[in-house]
């Protein structure tokens, strides 16, 4: 895997958070590799790179934010399948929830997921998932300065 | 059923049984004894004809013998051939009464009488044919025959005054055993008598034990089926208000999160009003959304089952004061924590009442420069009363009633903030616990929460009452 491009892959179904969550990742120059799946179907079509990803660079993403509720596969179901291939097994997953419940939710699950964040992502609030996770210096430190769009 | 009564089902029945054995074997002995008697009867009878008839054949020999005396005619002799059936009556006699050892003497007795009145008789008749009616005279007042033929009247009337005298007796005895007998048949069946009523009592009482436990049973199962139903509905209610909220916050969110991006992008191009405008727009909108969790919540918290285990009280408030050791050391808090006893209860929404009552207190105490609270607890009666004082703000008595209401505030949000769910959300939990909250305070002065638990340790609540523990 190419270190040096890291990517985050938001998957969420609403175009107004997914635009929260950017602006919110802009705030630390993160949101030049973004990359935006607008449900389970298109995540899965990304990490596979088939479908209308097939041309891209044949990379996983440094991490996922999942949203949970989204229609046709909802979140849990992606985050299984994620974990049940062993390509994308370690890919480090933060689910997105929509409120503090629904956060019990997720931990009682078990899901293999072991972060979460609260909608609206906030920076300081994923930057502290990204650690949890372990991946800080993989998708922080490690990022270029900001780049030419 | 009892064990002492079924106890007393099975020696009722074996009673019965018995009396029942009994009153069959009685009647068996009666029967019996009906025929011995029948038997007996004959039996004397036998003896008492053979007696008579042999009585009446030596009186027809007597008679002919003397008719022989008198008139010398043949035809009169007659008679003398049944000596050999006296003889043999005589015998039957014997064998009839042997054993009867003093009958036995007195047919001997009889036997050698009449042997010997037979031979005076045949003698009697032998002179006169032979020797002519004046010997035969002299003979007969010479043997002086009526002493024979009262020796045999007397042995006679011996035999039958024996036979009458037992046969008496037997009377005697039957009529006692038939009295006997009716007794212990009366008795038998009086017993019976008792003992069914006594069975048929205990069944009855078996019988309403078992129709109350059966009303009982259908009493728990309606109370069940309406508790399902509850659960049911209660569910579908959190199904509907979870992604209510969920739909409702998610515009809210956007709201918020694009107010404040506006902010931080634009607010160059705004004048201090337009900024104004937008932090109070944002505001509104982060209220909205804590109105919202405050509602899913307190709904919440009428639905869920209540768990209930024993709570180390202590424990659980040194914990969230622990929780809250940041804002503690960023002032001049004092916490005192004496007394608190365990008790039971649900374990996270006993903690929710602490974690509102110990954040209220820290709230309203941070105009004072030291805030002194004080956490405790007394018993009264069955009852652990759990008190939290704090030298803060307090609020006016006269509003107490409002305290405990959804969305009701003594304070402005400005001195204070919140929504006025915190002590209604306690006042809900508590109630559902069985117990009550109420307050006591004095403006400026602080304030004293109280709140009652019974102390029901050991006792079981019944499911029916609705509220638990």
């Amino acid at each position: 895997m190419n270190v040096d491009i890291k990517r985050i892959m938001i998957v969420d179904d609403s175009p107004k958070d997914v635009e929260l969550t950017i602006a919110a990742l802009a705030e630390k120059n993160l949101a030049n590799e973004v990359i935006v799946a607008e449900d389970g179907e298109e995540a899965l079509d990304y990490l596979y790179k088939r479908g209308k990803f097939v041309d891209y660079e044949k990379v996983n993403p440094a991490v996922i934010l999942l949203d949970i509720k989204m229609p046709k596969i909802d979140g849990i179901e992606v985050l299984r399948q994620i974990r049940a291939e062993p390509k994308f097994k370690t890919i480090p997953v933060i689910m997105v929830t929509s409120s503090r419940e629904e956060r019990d939710l997720v931990e009682s699950y078990n899901l293999g997921a072991n972060s979460y964040v609260v909608k609206p992502v906030d920076i300081a609030q994923f930057i502290d998932a990204v650690k949890v996770l372990g991946q800080y210096w993989a998708v922080i430190n490690q990022l270029p300065p900001v780049r030419s769009q | 059923m009892k064990n002492r009564h079924i106890k007393n089902l099975i020696l009722f029945s074996f009673i019965l049984l018995v009396c029942n054995g009994l009153i069959g074997f009685s009647v068996y002995k009666g029967f019996q004894k009906l025929n011995d008697s029948e038997q007996w009867i004959k039996h004397t009878d036998d003896v008492i004809s053979n007696t008579k008839h042999i009585l009446i054949l030596s009186k027809d020999l007597e008679i002919a013998s003397r008719d022989f005396v008198i008139t010398n005619s043949s035809e009169y002799t007659e008679p003398f051939k049944f000596t050999d059936s006296i003889l043999e009556n005589m015998v039957q006699l014997k064998y009839l009464t042997k054993d009867n050892q003093s009958q036995q003497k007195r047919i001997d007795s009889l036997n050698l009488n009449m042997h010997l009145y037979l031979g005076y008789l045949s003698q009697s008749i032998e002179i006169r044919s032979k020797e002519g009616l004046t010997s035969a005279i002299t003979y007969i007042l010479a043997q002086r025959g009526k002493r024979y033929s009262d020796h045999v009247r007397q042995n006679t009337d011996a035999i039958l005054q024996e036979e009458n005298t037992l046969l008496k007796q037997r009377e005697q005895k039957n009529e006692r055993s038939a009295l006997i007998f009716n007794l212990v048949i009366i008795i038998m069946i009086s017993l019976m008598v008792v003992f069914t009523i006594f069975l048929i009592l205990i069944s009855g009482r078996y019988l309403i034990q078992l129709k109350d436990k059966e009303k009982q049973a259908n009493r728990l199962i309606i109370a069940i089926e309406e508790k399902e139903e509850q659960l049911v509905a209660n569910k579908e209610l959190e199904a509907f208000s979870y992604s209510v909220s969920h739909d409702l916050r998610a515009p809210l969110r956007h709201i918020s999160g694009f107010i404040d991006l506006l902010i931080k992008n634009n607010s160059s191009q705004l004048n201090e009003t337009g900024l104004r405008y937008l932090n109070i727009i944002s505001e509104s909108s982060h209220e909205m959304g804590c109105l919202i969790d405050a509602l899913l919540t307190f709904s919440r918290l009428n639905r869920t089952e209540l768990q209930r285990i024993k709570i180390n009280t202590k424990k659980m408030v040194t914990r969230i004061i622990e929780s809250f050791r940041d804002e503690i050391s960023s002032r001049n808090v004092e916490i005192n924590v004496s007394e608190l006893p365990d008790a039971m209860g649900d374990e996270s929404l006993i903690n929710q009442v602490w974690i509102n009552l110990i954040s209220n207190a820290l709230k309203y105490t941070r105009n004072k420069d030291k805030a002194i609270i004080d956490i405790g607890s007394k018993m009264d009666n069955d009852k652990i009363i759990f008190y939290i004082k704090d030298n803060g703000v307090g609020f006016d008595m006269k509003y107490a009633n409002k305290l405990f209401g959804v969305f009701q505030r003594l304070h402005k949000a400005r001195d204070f903030e919140g929504i006025g769910i915190g002590l209604a959300n306690v006042n809900r939990i508590i109630t559902r616990h069985g117990g009550t909250c109420w307050a006591e305070s004095e403006v400026d002065k602080g304030a004293t929460f109280f709140f009652s638990k019974p102390n029901n340790y050991l006792k079981n609540e019944p499911l029916a009452n609705g509220k638990m523990l």
